[in-house]
């Protein structure tokens, strides 16, 4: 039976259309503290889940994600149709909402400041973002850092949190009653689980925040906490390559990240232990 | 008529609509690709849309001024690559319009930049792109012959640090169409780009036919509605400065031996989009074979319409299929159609059954 | 010479960043060029009187400098940052 579920997450507006078991049940448990509408006046991104083709109803059954008709991915097998409605909404937002600058980084705010978590690989970004929002921050997103061209302020995108691997027991272990959706194991970041977000952050989702700064974070095994100034002109270029749209705002993009930078200082953070790390940046934000 | 067609034929009309109005147009739009175009008519009629609506106009606006900026960029490094050889480079589509600054280049986006080269001098051209970082872009062997034989282009070639792909023509109509003159009987201008210098376009009216042709040997209608848009901005455009410009373009256009395409062109203009032109012109040019004409406006009638549910008819897609045949038959004779199309079902089937890999996704 | 008027310039701590409106790019450039470009910011120089600022304000070996300097008024020019 093809359910639509209406939902507001930060600034956009969501409609998902779907039949599908997996993705109503996940649904359902991950998006239970969010104003789920009946109907809506606008819908920002009109949102698919299906299977096309008949005979990938039966044979190797998989699922399509359909942006209003358009289909911007190949199909992915039925087991993934969950992971692959999160990764298709984090692409509508990353592809299409240029008016913000979008960079690829974990966000997170304590007393009204923003920290913006850029994701180099070997970050932990996303494993980090969710033991800190349980652990006294508020969750903008694990993704997607928006930060808006008309004040410079982050705007949250309020969602449940990506994780893969090792990080989903690790975070079982930290989270006490974590609310994981259905594991989708072989996917081609291989085992996948999203989080619940927390209440709380879900209830201050059309909250922004100004910037304090950004961190670069690295998890190194027994490493103790510990942030190592970097120069702004490193900064600036990792966070062209972590962006998903300076390319396209050209000076608008240039003007926005040349500001934001203004008088900052930004930091290398390596990490082990979560309660240490979540000290450390809190010190930042003090 | 579809709200789109609408609006596109009624700008003002983007005055008093409701968001419920807005979210169907904003699909319309987004499957012709003329969101860009939405915003740069709101712009010229001075409307403002709802506040629920304007990013997502905006940010489409942003795309297309990115590509506008990277085809004036190449405007001058193709040039410059290209300058030791005898060749003159002649930008086409969606490039001329920007090179010429015309109203339907704003808001627009598109994927290539064509140019058009000497053949004689194809391969060394083909040589001299690889080596100033102009890679091709992986396609099976047997596409790239298509693409050398029959569409006469070396296959797509993308940059590998810029990231714009490059179509590199050697004759400016696709050849088996019979009725092909040769690239040396259009007119070519040069028109003055800023900080880029001079570069070589077709003349306005030659443009259009151009533009004319395409439209109609074309067999897959993904950009149609986007095109015969176009064409309908471009006559509104030339008959500001020039009153016959229509006659002038019937006229050239038969000298050409191309005129069908540009009648078909301007029936269907006028029939979607209300392009003004005088009575006489368009009675002369209505059709000569009654069911034939017949046919090809139920067809054409049905696929420059947006493909989108809220407009969507039982009769698009026979009119998609028809339309398919017409423009490969155009394009290609029957002997060689059939082992072509035989052969991309097969290439199509062995992707079927090969194991799904997923494309890059975000993370 | 004169920077190419389709830069726009930030000053950060280390360096200036600039952007190129007609190709996109943004460049970084660290000392001691960076005061090349500050120069010509605040006006349009000869060749021979950025060169002669350069050498003075970096008490530079004179033909080793010359030549990097040169060389980076090359590349400066090439990606659309100097006109000349």
């Amino acid at each position: 039976m093809l359910t639509q579920f209406n939902i507001p997450i930060g600034p956009f507006s969501f409609s998902i259309n779907t039949s599908n078991t997996i993705v109503k049940k996940d649904l359902s448990t991950l998006y239970s503290d969010y104003q789920i509408e009946q109907e809506s006046a606008f819908t920002d991104f009109s949102i698919t889940i299906t299977t096309r083709s008949f005979l990938r109803r039966f044979i190797r059954p998989q699922v399509d994600f359909l942006l209003d008709e358009f289909s911007p991915f190949k199909p992915l097998p039925k087991a993934q149709s969950f992971a692959m409605l999160e990764w298709g909404m984090n692409w509508c937002i990353a592809t299409k909402a240029h008016h913000y600058l979008i960079l690829h980084a974990g966000t997170i705010e304590k007393n009204g400041h923003v920290l913006v978590m850029p994701a180099e690989p070997g970050s932990g970004k996303s494993t980090l973002t969710a033991a800190m929002v349980y652990n006294g921050w508020r969750l903008f997103s694990d993704e997607l850092a928006l930060i808006s061209l008309k004040d410079l302020q982050v705007y949250p995108c309020t969602r449940p949190i990506n994780l893969k691997n090792n990080s989903i027991p690790i975070i079982k272990g930290f989270v006490k009653n974590a609310v994981f959706s259905t594991i989708a194991k072989d996917t081609h970041k291989g085992t996948v689980a999203l989080l619940k977000p927390p209440t709380e952050s879900v209830k201050r989702m059309h909250e922004p925040a100004p910037l304090k700064t950004f961190i670069f974070p690295k998890y190194v095994a027994n490493a103790k906490a510990k942030l190592t100034p970097i120069s702004q002109t490193d900064a600036f270029q990792i966070l062209i390559d972590q962006s998903f749209n300076y390319h396209i705002l050209g000076l608008e993009g240039f003007n926005a990240l040349s500001s934001l930078l203004q008088n900052k200082q930004c930091y290398h953070f390596e990490y082990s232990d979560f309660d240490d790390a979540q000290r450390l940046l809190s010190e930042l934000v003090n | 008529m579809p709200l789109l067609i609408n609006v596109l034929t009624t700008p003002s009309l983007l005055a008093s609509l409701s968001l419920a109005q807005w979210q169907i147009l904003l699909s319309q739009a987004t499957a012709s690709q003329l969101v860009g175009r939405l915003d740069y008519l709101l712009k010229l009629t001075n409307i403002n849309p709802p506040k629920e609506v304007e990013w997502h106009l905006s940010s489409v606006t942003k795309i297309a001024n990115k590509q506008r900026q990277q085809a004036l960029r190449e405007f001058k490094e193709v040039s410059k690559s290209l300058k030791k050889i005898d060749t003159k480079l002649i930008f086409l589509k969606g490039a001329t319009y920007i090179a010429k600054n015309l109203p339907c280049s704003h808001g627009r986006t598109f994927s290539d930049i064509d140019v058009l080269v000497d053949k004689e001098h194809i391969n060394h051209i083909e040589m001299v792109l690889k080596f100033s970082g102009w890679l091709k872009t992986e396609i099976e062997d047997y596409n790239d012959k298509y693409y050398r034989t029959w569409m006469h282009e070396i296959p797509p070639l993308t940059h590998t640090t810029r990231g714009t792909t490059l179509d590199v023509h050697h004759n400016i109509l696709p050849s088996t169409n019979k009725n092909m003159p040769n690239v040396d009987n259009f007119n070519i201008e040069t028109v003055i780009v800023d900080n880029v210098g001079e570069i070589y376009t077709l003349s306005d009216i030659d443009l259009c036919i151009h533009n004319a042709v395409h439209l109609f040997t074309e067999s897959e209608f993904h950009h149609g509605l986007r095109d015969l848009s176009d064409f309908h901005l471009l006559l509104i455009h030339f008959q500001k400065t020039n009153e016959c410009f229509v006659k002038q373009l019937i006229e050239r256009s038969k000298d050409l031996g191309l005129f069908d395409y540009v009648r078909l062109a301007i029936r269907y203009t006028h029939l979607s989009f209300n392009t003004p032109i005088d009575k006489v012109t368009l009675a002369e040019l209505s059709h000569q074979s009654t069911l034939i004409g017949k046919l090809q406006d139920v067809c054409f009638m049905q696929i420059f319409k947006p493909n989108h549910s809220s407009c969507r008819t039982w009769k698009y897609p026979i009119a998609q299929w028809l339309l398919y045949w017409r423009g490969h038959l155009i394009r290609m004779p029957l002997r060689l159609l059939i082992p072509h199309l035989i052969r991309k079902t097969i290439m199509r089937a062995k992707d079927f059954f090969k194991k799904e890999e997923p494309d890059t996704f975000l993370p | 010479m004169k920077i190419s008027k389709s830069i726009r310039l930030h000053q950060l701590k280390e360096s200036i960043a600039l952007f190129c409106t007609f190709t996109g790019d943004t460049h970084f450039l660290t000392c001691p060029y960076d005061k090349v470009i500050s120069d010509l910011n605040s006006e349009a120089r000869s060749r021979s009187e950025l060169l002669m600022s350069f050498l003075n304000n970096n008490e530079f070996d004179n033909v080793d400098a010359t030549k990097e300097f040169n060389q980076f008024v090359t590349e400066a020019i090439n990606s659309g940052i100097i006109s000349e």
